[in-house]
Parts: structure tokens; C-alpha cells; sequence
């Protein structure tokens, strides 16, 4: 340029016009001065002004500088320099010689110059004469200042010169000229000349198909033919081929004055196609084939994408160095790794696997997973190789370092791409840092970095007001009406070209808000979906005041959008507030904040954690059963309400339990979105949501058979149900009628009354109704009682439906008692007083409705011994009816029934009616009082819910039935009492007698949380004695 | 002759002043045909390293750099047939690029960083 502004304007102005021909004229030194003639006389036409008759060379000269001008670049410093420096002379030189030579104004000086040069050029100094001539003879005579004159004497000189041997001339410039056109070829290949555009003198290029990938092959092999063209002394027809790889993948080009030149160079070239027609390329379009893609560079930090090894294609990757060379750079990756497991071992140590490996990787490629020095070792210690410790630890396994569990690898810039990254969040959570005090942190500015999206026309809506804050076009402002690909027509609103419809490229628009406009965050930051008020802008970027968050955020213009909805927060979270997390596998957590990017989650220990979503396990099951104990003891379910005790005091609706923590939510209550953790048992129970009895213990009104017997009131109850896992499966049974009668199996399933067994004889599961089975001891082969599962067989009758299971259990144990015959007979012996003693009164005290032959004595067990007799009377108390207890036969062991009016004085009453035997003595102290008390409550709160379980457990029965289960004592049902007490537990003894006693256990049991009682003598001797089953 | 056999191709590397491709020991061997005077390959492993680069996109062969219109717009006049690339990365070192001055050549990287004169709109 500034060579060009050296000259005249209208020279410049010439060449702007056509710039295309003067690149021709590059050539035409060489070619020789018949061509430059004319245009040099064209030129000093235009010149007459100013240089009037300058000698031709200087003209030339010009042009020659002029040349390098055409594509207008400025980097062609060297010649400028050139330029100046000749000038600088010049104007050094001008006053001298206008001493000297006065009047001589343009032409002398150019004159000058002329001699200047070629005093420069001392190699050409046979020019001088010559030179030297011309301007003498012209410029002597003149010393006139009219105009005409001048120009008479350049008309002159201009035929003088044109009467030069043409040809002599043409050797001068060419001499001159040569070594100047070399230097500057050189310096052209090295880009001191602008690039050049083609003209249509320039040889034509062609696009040729080819299979994609092969390019370089394809060029290679028109090199080849080249090479042989130029040895052979035979004209090589093309000028050039190229391909541009991965921008134009399938085609080579190929530059030659006529497609048959091309074709006979390419053709028979494998992998080129020239079935198709080569496409001749426009001149204008040329310069776009061998445009330059500027690569993006790569920065430390930022996250890439591998292309390169296969194993790690397309893993993200960190930049920690990219090398002085700019070639090379190191990623941190997280790496690929089976240390050896699905080596193959049968291959050689030599590695003739080499040989069947082939292309490709078989199989899956490993998980990315960090370093794990411990699974290294297992197999591969011999690879492993470490320096240093800590956290500079250096790990080189199979040749390749590792550090922090990162592998570091060396790559190639173009094996790795920054273009469309595009992170996720799982895949950037590996790379979180882990700091010295072990806590990860994630740098979530280079997430934000590495995720910003490129911009595109996307972010324009039409409709949006948008300015131009870039280009020529600065400062315009209008409102998008269509958007395509990346161009953005916008209608002008305001200035001079209202009203116009103009496009721009996206890249420099940004939308227009003004203060005070409602925005909506749309894209492109962690704040997406963000609503607020604009408060500032400053050039592209708005600062707003969220509407949800009372903050000042300030994001890219591009990346708002004029909103009139309000914020919605989190909408893409997988998690809810108040969520119950998997924190860990030993960590659960509230989530009590819900954020664009973290949670913050309060663990069970009352810690407070921020946590990316998809650190987070999916919701933990809820159970919403799950029960706990207050410090008393209650039970806490979800949604009660509980009050801390001691601390805060704080209080709250329970919503999760989880392991005894229970995450407690108050309302009133501002940390951590109201919620809480406390331990279980460091609360008391307020109230429970479904009205259970609380604080006051456990409610014994379930648990108290006595009442509940009283609500039953003497109706049938319903058979027990069994709660959980039928006891029977599993057992070992014989069926007793139908025709697997007497068959031995194993229950393999319950479904309501039926059983599914497996018959030991056959390979055979049939159904059988369980009353028809008989459960054995596996080992003994024995019977077993089996309460509730029984049909009541009542042989005494005295039993009402209600309570089957009792005689059930009973007649198989009375039957199959060896000692049934002394304990039959010796009713009142030890064992029978306990039977008689504790137990029945507690029995008839249960059943004294139903169960137990509300119908008097002869019914329960004493029905066929008849000597123990227990038959609540209809005493309509649940403890014990005046006289529950008669014995009817007479015999000894008749027990008097309870008072029913003194609980107290139970035990006296009792003790005076069982007075006559001694052994109802020793029972019957223990049984009333047992009972008397037990309905106080007092005496229930003692005892825990096992304290009940310990009175069912020592009744024989009880271990084989459902005894423990406190369902026992919840169902009010007389069966279930009778369940309890089953003396067929006894039965299984042996001892008719040991039944009884069995039943003595019971209130021993009983007798031990109220009396902590010795009364209970009896029934643990009763126990003691009978021999066990279980 | 600057014909790479396929199996040499993977040593290709371009010189980063002229762009010309060679297999390293071709550089290791003869060095730069254009700007040997100044880089001095041969023989020189370093120099090869910091001159010449293996990432390069773009392979061009030229048999007369004078004629050939791509070659002027490679700015490859004057110099050898070859085989050449459009664009070579890598970044040359200051003191080679400082040597290259003094030997009169106007070192312009060929990365496609300087691509200001090219710039056309949609250039990315």
C-alpha cells in the first residue's frame, strides 16, 4: 500500500480497478518489453502532470514496485523499505540537484533517482552511457516553463527511446531485473508477497474424485509420475495436485492448462475415480481450496476430546502442557485400563499374538476407571514403577505415567480436538481435584469454560431486539425477523436505515435489553432458567437481579431472552427438596437444597454436604414403615410428631427413619430448609399421626388378652391369624388322611389352610389341608404339636371352637407322652399342682370366657383326666371369675376361681381356694396374683413388649407356636390365650402332667414382672421337669 | 525425487519455513531443499525436531513452482518441484526465525494463524 501511495493517485486508482491483470504483469519482465511498452506509454500519459517525461526505467521501476502491490498487502516491509530508503535519496538529493540544475523540476529529479539507482546498482553500470544520454539530450535545450514545451521534449525523449534498439533494452531490464526477481522470489515462497489470487490466465484446477482416504496416496502417486515426467526430459502437463484432507475428503485437485494434460497424468492412478467428470473449479472459488483452517489452540486447563489412541477415542481429556513446539501437548486422562485380565495367556512371551491381533481392538475396551496401584500389582508388578510420594506420587505402569490415578500422556496436537467437547457432568466429575484435606472440588469454571456453547444463530428468537457491536455496520439496532444458520436478518429500527432489512452474521449481534427489562437466562451459563430484572449492562454482558435468589448474576446478552414468566428452579434435577439420598453406601441425606448444578444434602450425621447431582444415588426406598423407639420406648412412625430432648428442644414432624436417625422437618425452623436430624432415642414422641397411644407405653389394651376378652365378650372368635411366615413351613409333616395318608413330607409352602407339601416318598408336591398334617421331629420322628394349625380335637369338648389349636396340641401330646401314664395319674402329683396351680388359674383367667370351658370344669384338659378341671366360671372379669376354678371331679387340684372383685386379694382368695392341694398352693399363690396384677397397668409398663414374650416363651407351647410373637397378645381372640398356655406343649412331653405344668410357666412368667416373684416357682419346676422337645 | 513410498509416509514431516514434505531422514540426509542455507537439517536431529513438524494438513505437489498458480498462492515460488503442505503446525523457535530473516527470507508461519490476508467472512 504505502508503495503504491508513493506514486500517483490515479496510478493507484488504476490498479484498484484491475488489480487481476498487474498480477500478469509479473511476467512479463521476463518475457520481454514489447508488452510494457504500451503500458508504460499509458502510463506517462497519465503522469504528463506530474513526471512528465521520465525516463523509462524509472517508470518501470515503478511498476516494478507497483506489482508487488495488487492484493494490497501491507507485510511487504522489505520492499517498502526498499522503497523508502530510495526515496529517503531522493528527497536528500532533490535540493542539490535543483542547485545544480534549476528549472528542471520533475524530470530532474527523476533523473536523479535514475542515477541514484544506479549508483546503487553498480553491477549494471554499462546502463550509465545510456542513461546519461537521454536525459542530457533532453533536458539541455528545455529551461523553457511553459507546459507544452515539456511536453514536446518527453514526446521527444519518449521517440528517442523508442528508436533504442528494442532488443538491447530488453537485455538492460532483464539484466537489472533478474536478480532483483529472485530475491523476491525467495521472498515470496516465504510469504513477503500477499498471496495471489488466480486470474484466468492461471492455469485451470481441477477436482478429481478419489476414494475418500486415500488422498495422500493418490498425491503421492502423481508425484511419482512427476518425478518420472521430469527425469525423462518429457513435459509433465500439470502444475500441481493437492488434496485437502479432511476438509474435502474424496477429492484431489489438480491444476493444469487442459483437462487432457490432467487426465493422462491421473488416470490408471488407483483409488482415483475418473469415471466421474472432473469438475472444473471457478476462478473465485479457487483461493477457498486452499484456505487455512486456524486451529484453536490449546490452552492448559481446558478439556479436549482424544481422538487418538483408539482406546481412549473420544474421551475427554485435560490439557496440562502443550509443549514449546506446539505440537505436541500432555492431556491428563482418566485411563483405560484391565491390568492384565483379559491378557492372553496362552500367548507366547515372545508376542506371536502379534500376529492374530489384526485390526482393531477386540472385545470391549476397559472402563475408564483411575489408577489402581493395588490392581496393578496383582499382575503386572513387574511394570510398575514409582518415584516419589505423596501427592506427587509417580507411577510409570507398562511405560506410561501415572499420577493421582490421571494417566499422562504425551499427543499429538491432532490427536486430540477442542471442538464440540461438550463435557458431561459425570464424565467432569473424574477430573475434580482432590485437595489436600481430601475434599473434591470440581473447578467448575473450566466446566463452565470447557461447556460453553459455541454460539449460533440458536440464540435468536425473531422478534428479539438486537444490535451490531461489531464490523462495519457498528451500532445498528433492530429487531431479528428470521434467523438462518448463523446469519440473522434484522429489520433496522432505528437511525438512517429504518426500515431496511439487513442481514449479519450471528457473531456480531448481541441482543438488546434495556434496565429494568424482565430477562430469562436461556442458555450458555449455570444459570440457565434464571428470571430477574436487567439492573446493568455493559456491552454484551447484563447484569440481572434474580427473581428467585435476590442475586445480581450477570451473564452474556446472547444467553437472555425478554421473559415474562417467572423462575423455575431446578426443573432438571432428578432429586426433589426433602429427597432421602444415597449419600454413600452408609450415608443417606435430606436433600434441603435443590441448585442448578449441587444439591446440598444433610447427611444422617447432621452434616451438611454440597454435592453434584450425579454424585448422588438414587432416592433411597422410602420405608414408610419403618418404626423406631422414642426414649420411652414408644414408637415413632413417619409423620408423628416428636420434640428433641434436651438440646434445642427442637420439635417436628418425623419424615424419614432411617437406622434411628430420624430427619425431622419443622416449619418454623430456617437452617437447612426446616429439616433436622436427630437420634431416635434423643426424642420424645408429641403425638402420633394415626392416634396411637403414646408415651404411656405400649398399649396394653391390645396387649392385654384379659381385655380384649372382655370386649370379645364371649363370641366366637375368629381363628389366630398367624402373622409372618407360617410357622409350618418347613417342617417336616405326615398327612393323616386322603390319599397321601400317612405319607412322609416337608411343607414347602402355606396358602390359608392348605399346605403344599413335598412327599419324601414320591418326587411330589401335592396340597393338603394343613389340618391334616401332622407336624414330626424331623429326627425323632415323634409328633410335635403344632398350635393353631390343628383342628380343635377337644376331647373334652369344653373348648369352643375358638381356641382349636389348644386341644389340637394337646392330644398328640397327651397321646404321645411316654410318661402319660403316671402323669395322667398323678394329677395332683408335683407336676400336676403346677399345671393346675399357675397355669390354669392364669388360663381360665385368660379363657375364662371361652377358652376354657367357660362351661366349667370338665372342659380343658382335665376333660379326659378329668382330674384337672379347669373351667373359668363366666366370671365376667377377664380376671378371674369369683370361682373360675372349680375342679368339678373333685379332685384335688381344683382351684378356686379368682376374685374376681379384689385384683388383690386374688392371691389370697386364691390361695385359700386351691388350700387343699398342696401343690395348687405353691401354684395358685403365684398365678392370681400374677393376674391381679397384671391388669395394672403399672405392672404392664414395666414390662417391655418381650416381657411378654417372656411369658409366652416358657410355656412350652410357646416355643413351638407363635408364642413370642406378640401378635399373641395383641389378638384378644381366647384362641390366641389358649395358644400360649397350650399344654399340648405338655403333651409333647409326655407328661400328661408335665402339660400341665408347661401351662404353669406362664404365669411364673406373668408372676415375674409384677411380684418379680417367686411364685413362679411352679412353673419353672413344671418346665424343668418337662422334658423338651425343641 | 520427492516421492514418499507409502510405507514412508508415516514419517512425513513438513518444514515449517517452506512447507516442503520429507520423510525425517530425507531432512536427516539432505536436509531442506529451500532452506537449508539457513536451517541446517542436516544431520541435525534437533533442528529437525524444532523446524520441521509432523502435524500437517493439506499435501500438495507442485512441478513448477513458477507456473503453478497454487504454488504462488503457497507462496512457494522459486522453489523446488516438490511435495509440499498447505498448512504445517508448530510454532518455529525465535533464534530460527530470526536466522531466517537474516538470510533475507520473511518467515510468515503456515499454520494458518496469519491468515489475515485470506480472511474471507465466513473464514472460522
Amino acid at each position: 500500500m504505502s508503495a503504491r501511495d508513493l506514486h500517483s493517485g490515479s496510478e493507484s486508482e488504476d490498479e484498484n480497478f484491475n488489480p487481476e491483470p498487474m498480477v500478469d504483469e509479473d511476467d512479463i519482465p521476463n518475457t520481454g518489453n514489447s508488452r510494457r511498452k504500451p503500458s508504460a506509454d499509458d502510463e506517462n500519459d497519465e503522469e504528463d502532470e506530474d513526471q512528465g517525461a521520465a525516463p523509462r526505467r524509472q517508470q518501470i521501476d515503478d511498476e516494478e514496485d507497483e506489482d508487488e502491490g495488487p492484493g494490497g498487502d501491507e507485510e511487504d516491509e522489505e520492499d517498502e523499505e526498499d522503497d523508502e530508503d530510495e526515496d529517503d535519496e531522493d528527497v536528500v538529493q532533490r535540493p542539490h540537484k535543483r542547485r545544480k540544475k534549476t528549472r528542471r523540476n520533475q524530470f530532474l529529479d527523476v533523473e536523479a533517482e535514475v542515477d541514484d539507482e544506479d549508483e546503487e546498482e553498480e553491477l549494471e553500470g554499462d546502463e550509465e552511457p545510456a542513461e546519461e544520454v537521454h536525459p542530457d539530450d533532453l533536458l539541455e535545450p528545455t529551461g523553457a516553463d511553459l507546459d507544452d514545451r515539456r511536453h514536446r521534449e518527453l514526446d521527444m525523449k519518449r521517440q528517442v527511446e523508442a528508436q533504442k534498439d528494442a532488443e538491447q533494452i530488453a537485455k538492460e531490464l532483464d539484466e537489472k531485473y533478474r536478480r532483483r526477481e529472485m530475491q523476491r522470489a525467495q521472498k515470496a515462497a516465504a510469504g513477503a508477497v500477499p498471496l495471489s489470487l488466480p486470474t484466468v490466465n492461471d492455469p485451470l484446477i481441477w477436482a478429481v474424485k478419489c476414494r475418500p482416504g486415500k488422498e495422500r496416496e493418490v498425491i503421492m502417486a502423481i508425484t511419482k509420475r512427476i518425478d518420472d515426467a521430469l527425469s525423462a526430459g518429457r513435459p509433465v502437463g500439470i502444475y500441481s495436485a493437492f488434496e485437502r484432507g479432511g476438509t474435502m475428503t474424496g477429492y484431489i485437485y489438480v491444476e493444469s492448462d487442459a483437462k487432457q494434460d490432467m487426465v493422462s497424468m491421473i488416470e490408471a492412478i488407483p483409488n482415483v475415480f475418473m469415471g466421474q467428470a472432473q469438475i472444473a473449479i471457478e476462478v473465485k472459488e479457487r483461493p477457498d481450496l486452499l484456505r487455512k483452517r486456524k486451529r484453536i489452540q490449546l490452552e492448559e486447563g481446558k478439556f479436549v476430546r482424544m481422538l487418538r489412541p483408539p482406546l481412549y477415542r473420544g474421551d475427554l481429556a485435560k490439557v496440562v502442557e502443550v509443549h514449546a513446539n506446539g505440537l505436541d501437548c500432555t492431556v491428563q486422562l482418566v485411563p483405560r485400563l484391565d491390568y492384565g485380565l483379559n491378557e492372553d495367556v496362552n500367548a507366547g512371551p515372545d508376542g506371536n499374538k502379534r500376529k492374530r491381533g489384526g485390526f482393531g481392538r477386540k472385545g470391549e475396551r476397559p472402563p475408564p476407571k483411575l489408577f489402581n496401584e493395588a490392581e496393578a500389582k496383582k499382575r503386572h508388578m513387574k511394570h510398575l514403577n514409582m518415584t516419589g510420594s505423596g501427592g506427587s506420587r509417580h507411577i510409570t505402569y507398562k511405560g506410561e505415567d501415572y499420577q493421582n490415578g490421571f494417566l499422562l500422556k504425551e499427543v499429538k496436537i491432532n490427536h486430540v480436538t477442542n471442538t464440540n467437547v461438550n463435557p458431561k457432568m459425570e464424565e467432569m466429575q473424574l477430573f475434580a481435584t482432590v485437595s489436600v484435606d481430601g475434599t473434591e472440588t470440581l473447578d467448575l469454571v473450566a466446566v463452565q469454560a470447557a461447556q460453553k456453547a459455541a454460539q449460533s444463530g440458536s440464540a435468536f428468537a425473531s422478534g428479539d431486539n438486537i444490535e451490531i457491536y461489531d464490523g462495519e455496520q457498528k451500532g445498528v439496532r433492530g429487531t431479528t425477523v428470521s434467523v438462518t444458520g448463523d446469519i440473522v436478518t434484522l429489520r433496522v429500527t432505528e437511525g438512517d436505515l429504518r426500515g431496511r432489512r439487513i442481514e449479519a452474521p450471528v457473531k456480531t449481534l448481541r441482543k438488546l435489553f434495556r434496565d429494568g427489562d424482565h430477562v430469562k437466562v436461556i442458555g450458555g451459563s449455570k444459570y440457565i432458567d434464571e428470571v430477574g430484572m436487567v439492573t446493568k449492562i455493559k456491552d454484551d454482558k447484563v447484569t440481572l437481579l434474580c427473581d428467585s435468589t435476590q442475586q445480581e448474576i450477570t451473564v452474556f446478552s446472547r444467553d437472555l431472552k425478554r421473559a415474562a414468566d417467572s423462575a423455575t428452579v431446578g426443573n432438571d434435577s432428578d432429586f426433589n427438596l426433602y429427597d432421602l439420598v444415597n449419600v454413600d453406601a452408609a450415608t443417606v441425606g435430606c436433600v434441603i437444597k435443590v441448585d442448578r448444578e449441587v444439591l446440598r444434602v444433610l447427611d444422617q450425621n447432621g452434616d451438611v454436604r454440597t454435592l453434584l447431582h450425579s454424585q448422588l444415588a438414587p432416592n433411597v426406598n422410602k420405608h414408610r414403615s419403618a418404626v423406631a423407639t422414642d426414649r420411652d420406648g414408644s414408637e415413632i412412625r413417619v409423620d408423628d410428631t416428636v420434640k428433641e430432648h434436651g438440646g434445642e428442644g427442637r420439635q417436628g414432624r418425623v419424615l424419614y427413619i432411617y437406622r434411628g436417625h430420624l430427619y425431622v422437618q419443622n416449619r418454623e425452623l430456617v437452617e437447612n430448609a426446616g429439616i433436622f436430624v436427630v437420634r431416635s432415642t434423643n426424642v420424645t414422641t408429641m403425638a402420633a399421626k394415626s392416634g396411637r397411644a403414646q408415651a404411656a407405653g405400649p398399649d396394653l389394651s391390645k396387649m392385654n388378652p384379659g381385655v380384649q376378652q372382655a370386649g370379645a365378650n364371649g363370641n366366637a372368635m375368629p381363628p389366630p391369624r398367624t402373622m409372618g411366615r407360617d410357622k409350618l413351613i418347613g417342617k417336616t409333616v405326615t398327612i393323616r388322611k386322603g390319599p397321601h395318608k400317612g405319607l412322609l413330607g416337608i411343607v414347602k409352602d402355606t396358602n390359608g389352610d392348605e399346605a403344599r407339601v413335598e412327599l419324601h416318598t414320591k418326587n411330589k408336591q401335592v396340597n393338603i389341608k394343613k389340618e391334616l398334617l401332622t407336624v414330626k421331629d424331623p429326627i425323632t420322628g415323634n409328633s410335635m404339636d403344632f398350635g393353631g394349625k390343628f383342628p380343635s380335637r377337644s376331647r373334652g369338648g369344653g373348648y369352643t371352637g375358638a381356641s382349636p389349636s389348644y386341644s389340637g396340641g394337646k392330644t398328640p401330646g397327651w397321646g404321645n407322652s411316654s410318661r402319660g401314664g403316671p402323669s395322667w395319674g398323678t394329677p395332683a402329683g408335683g407336676r400336676t399342682p403346677g399345671w393346675g396351680g399357675g397355669r390354669t388359674p392364669g388360663w381360665s383367667n385368660d379363657g375364662s370366657r371361652t377358652a376354657y370351658g367357660g362351661d366349667g370344669s370338665r372342659t380343658a384338659y382335665g376333660g379326659d383326666g378329668s382330674r384337672t378341671a379347669y373351667g373359668g366360671d363366666g366370671s365376667r372379669t377377664a380376671y378371674g371369675g369369683a370361682t373360675a376354678y372349680g375342679g368339678n371331679d373333685g379332685s384335688r387340684t381344683a382351684y378356686g376361681g379368682f376374685n374376681s372383685g379384689g385384683r388383690t386379694p386374688g392371691g389370697p382368695s386364691w390361695g385359700s381356694a386351691p388350700s387343699n392341694s398342696k401343690s395348687s398352693n405353691n401354684l395358685s399363690a403365684p398365678t392370681p396374683s400374677a393376674y391381679n396384677n397384671a391388669p395394672t397397668p403399672a405392672a404392664y409398663s414395666a414390662p417391655t413388649p418381650g416381657a411378654y414374650g417372656a411369658y409366652s416363651a416358657p410355656t412350652p407351647g410357646g416355643p413351638p407356636m407363635d408364642a413370642p410373637t406378640p401378635g399373641n397378645f395383641s389378638a384378644p381372640t381366647p384362641g390366641d390365650t389358649a395358644q400360649h398356655p397350650t399344654p399340648r406343649g405338655y403333651g409333647g412331653y409326655g407328661g400328661g402332667y408335665g402339660a400341665t405344668p408347661a401351662a404353669a410357666p406362664t404365669p411364673g412368667a406373668w408372676a415375674e414382672t409384677p411380684w418379680g416373684g417367686g411364685p413362679e416357682t411352679p412353673a419353672p419346676s413344671g418346665m424343668d421337669e418337662d422334658p423338651r422337645y425343641d | 525425487m520427492s516421492f514418499i513410498p507409502t510405507s514412508q509416509q508415516r514419517y512425513m514431516r513438513a518444514c515449517m519455513v517452506c512447507s516442503i514434505v520429507r520423510t525425517y531422514n530425507q531432512f536427516k540426509t539432505s536436509g531442506c531443499p529451500n532452506c537449508e542455507s539457513f536451517l541446517e537439517l542436516t544431520s541435525n536431529d534437533e533442528a529437525i525436531q524444532e523446524c520441521t513438524s509432523q502435524v500437517f494438513e493439506g499435501l500438495l505437489t507442485v512441478s513448477d513452482t513458477k507456473r503453478s498458480w497454487v504454488a504462488r498462492h503457497q507462496r512457494l515460488e522459486g522453489y523446488v518441484p516438490g511435495v509440499y503442505a498447505v498448512q504445517v503446525e508448530g510454532i518455529l523457535p525465535d533464534e530460527v526465525v530470526v536466522a531466517a530473516e537474516n538470510a533475507g527470507v520473511h518467515y510468515i508461519p503456515r499454520d494458518g494463524s496469519n491468515s489475515v490476508s485470506e480472511a474471507l467472512p465466513t473464514d472460522a
